[in-house]
């Protein structure tokens, strides 16, 4: 009987088991072999041992001033937390908009459709659409500044405003998006019964959020920021490809974008499987130190 | 002494006033881009898009490069007035092109007979003088201007957007007579044009046929495998299943070196099993669907179990019934996720053939990065399938993250 299940589970799982053996554990296994050679694709790959993480995360001491071995990974790495900054931002835009739609209003799919709207078309129809707001010369962006007399910056083009110009993108993008409708769940699960004893005791909306929906929101608060978090450190792709090549000098390019490059552009297949590495391994420590240290604290009501 | 007492109704009026107003702005916030993007789609070619005192588009008089009736009627008229022979203008523009394109202009014209492939070249190699800048910088072109609209050329430097687009149109005027220009409001033609161009149809096409592919294949397998995982007792189950959550981890760029290689020790590069294998398998559908699974009553099943089904059968004619909002759910998250996909098909496609529409779209981007009309139709064809799907399986989509957010 045992033994019979057994055989039915293996057919059923059997599409699945393939595609992750073949598309997801052994790729897994192959980059961290991957990154022990050097390879250009076209010629044989050639065994270095670690030198390819030596490149990547070393450092020397030249003109007794300590430089990097690639000081592009750290600017990139620099970049991609950068970004990391937009996530706190857009879930308390998604929190704040969750609780606003949450109350007995009409109206209100229609307004929870229409902040999906830029979930949903994220993309590089819309990407084309932000090149165009932002441009620095004919922009909508400008167009409307000047009206009130404000000359703005080209803002993809200059390096300092380049990614906070991405930023905003991604908050205007993101906040009523996943994380509203998963906070929109949260909210509808805290018992009625709380905020309704909470009104007899006097306290006012402030109150009500610090002490009820804040704490009966954490459990979904940490998912939020531990996915965004996971998500966030391979973000940057497309709006780097679309939008800025990168650029300007290398101010807009994430982590994704670099072993994109180094793997299809200049064919440094090991050193690009490094990178990727080295990514995963960052991911992976930070997630483990958001459940040891977030996880303990939360209440799960 | 003067604390103003707010009755508990007064309260809720003023908190949903100011919701409202809230939403209102956040809400045209977000639709504005849409609302442009798609107006944009539809103006003329040199309408000015900033000029935001004329938000909607108006009738402008323009010769419709994309009407090919039109252009064949010009040369026709030009030929039959000799006007390409005697204006200096025209002889100017003539020379100035490209020596290829010119015998093939050449001989059309003589011939006087237009097959479909003529006439697509006629359009594009008049599109291409239009819109080349040396050639408004010529004195000869200049002399046909009016000396105001001369003034603008020779003050302008570097040439903008908008003065681009005053030129094209001064252009246009002096050189075509007013007969055989056209007036339009909306110019769905763009849409059109986009079509033609760069086997746009064709890679939308293509990302029909991916996405649904994908979309099929991942609902298919991902069932598979969570009933199993939700329903079946087999060796190591549990820690089989962690393994896949653990999955969720890896970033793409992980996996995407040595898939790449594989498909390419495969042949598979530039095909359509590179597009839509490798995303076939999903580990957050089958953690999705076990999630479903696990909600649902075990009474039916165990009945048709003691009514002698094997778990095939039970799978097929119990589950599947009965989970069609978790189905619809993956279903809808997979084509949006899909039909979007990006980096995957720009690393494993490399011919217009294979193009899906993200990728067609990027590349046209580059190369017409003036062309804003045309490009906002093609964002507006990316955008509206997407769209479509989650209006119509919204309820399903938003239980679906939910879902897969709130039981995690």
């Amino acid at each position: 009987m045992k033994r019979e299940q057994d055989i039915t589970a293996f057919v059923f799982l059997s599409p699945n088991i393939f595609g992750f053996l073949v598309f997801t554990l052994f790729p897994v296994l192959a980059a961290f072999a991957l990154s022990l050679f050097r390879w250009d694709i076209f010629h044989a790959p050639k065994f270095i041992g670690l030198q390819n993480y030596f490149d990547l995360l070393g450092w020397v001491f030249e003109d007794k001033s300590f430089q990097w071995i690639d000081p592009d990974f750290w600017k990139f790495l620099g970049n991609t937390v950068f970004y990391l900054f937009a996530i706190p931002l857009s879930m308390a835009a998604s929190l704040f908009l969750a609780i606003i739609l949450n109350q007995k209003l009409r109206c209100r799919i229609f307004f929870r459709t229409v902040f999906f709207l830029p979930t949903i078309s994220a993309s590089v129809g819309l990407l084309i659409l932000w090149k165009y707001l932002y441009n620095g010369d004919y922009g909508l962006f400008n167009f409307l500044l000047s009206n009130i007399g404000i000359d703005g910056p080209g803002w993809l083009t200059d390096y300092h405003w380049a990614k906070p110009s991405i930023m905003m993108m991604m908050i205007w993008g993101g906040m009523g998006g996943v994380a509203m409708v998963i906070y929109l769940a949260g909210l509808q699960n805290i018992p009625r019964e709380l905020y309704e004893a909470a009104e007899l005791d006097g306290a006012n909306g402030w109150n009500q959020f610090c002490h009820i929906t804040w704490p009966m929101l954490a459990p979904t608060t940490f998912f939020i920021f531990v996915t965004s978090i996971i998500a966030g450190f391979q973000s940057g792709f497309d709006a780097a490809y679309i939008l800025t090549q990168g650029g300007p000098a290398g101010a807009t390019t994430t982590l994704d974008y670099y072993i994109y490059n180094h793997a299809f552009v200049y064919f440094n297949m090991g050193y690009a499987a490094t990178i990727a590495v080295v990514l995963f391994f960052i991911v992976f420590c930070v997630t483990m130190i958001n459940w040891r240290f977030g996880g303990r604290k939360v209440h799960y009501g | 002494m003067g604390k103003i007492v707010l009755t508990r109704s007064r309260r809720r009026q003023i908190v949903h006033a100011f919701s409202y107003t809230f939403l209102i702005t956040v809400g045209v916030t977000m639709l504005f881009p849409f609302f442009w993007m798609l107006i944009t789609s539809v103006k003329s070619r040199y309408a000015d898009p900033l000029d935001l005192n004329k938000l909607l588009p108006e009738t402008v008089w323009q010769i419709s490069a994309n009407d090919i009736r039109n252009w064949t009627e010009i040369f026709n008229k030009l030929n039959r007035a000799d006007r390409l022979m005697d204006s200096s203008a025209l002889k100017t523009i003539w020379t100035a092109m490209d020596p290829n394109e010119q015998r093939k202009i050449g001989s059309v014209v003589t011939r006087g007979k237009y097959g479909e492939e003529d006439k697509k070249m006629l359009v594009t190699g008049l599109n291409q003088i239009l819109l080349n800048e040396k050639l408004w910088k010529n004195e000869e072109v200049a002399a046909v201007l009016r000396p105001e609209e001369r003034a603008v050329i020779t003050n302008s430097s570097p040439l903008g957007k908008e003065n681009r687009i005053k030129i094209n149109r001064m252009i246009i005027d002096a050189l075509f007579p007013e007969e055989i220009q056209k007036a339009h409001r909306y110019h769905w033609r763009n849409y059109r044009t986009v079509f033609v161009e760069i086997n746009f149809y064709r890679a939308i096409l293509n990302s029909f046929f991916v996405t649904l592919m994908i979309t099929v294949g991942q609902v298919f397998t991902s069932s598979l495998a969570a009933y199993a995982f939700a329903r079946l007792n087999f060796f190591a189950r549990d820690h089989i299943f962690l393994g896949y959550l653990a999955t969720l981890m890896v970033p793409g760029t992980v996996t995407m070196i040595p898939v790449f290689i594989i498909l390419r020790e495969l042949g598979w590069i530039n095909t359509y099993y590179a597009l839509i294998i490798p995303p076939l398998f999903s580990a957050y559908g089958t953690f999705m669907l076990r999630q479903f699974f696990l909600s649902l009553p075990r009474a039916v099943e165990e009945a048709a179990i003691l009514d002698g089904c094997n778990a095939f059968r039970v799978y097929w004619h119990v589950i599947l019934p009965l989970s069609k909002p978790g189905l619809s759910a993956l279903a809808i998250l997979t084509f949006i996720g899909s039909w979007r996909s990006f980096m995957w098909p720009l690393i494993v496609s490399h011919s217009d053939n294979m193009y899906t529409l993200p990728i067609a779209l990027s590349l046209f981007q580059s190369f017409y990065e003036i062309e804003w009309t045309l490009l906002m139709a093609g964002s507006i064809i990316m955008i509206a399938p997407m769209l479509l799907v989650f209006i119509i399986g919204q309820r399903y989509f938003i239980e679906g993250i939910q879902l897969g957010a709130v039981n995690g």
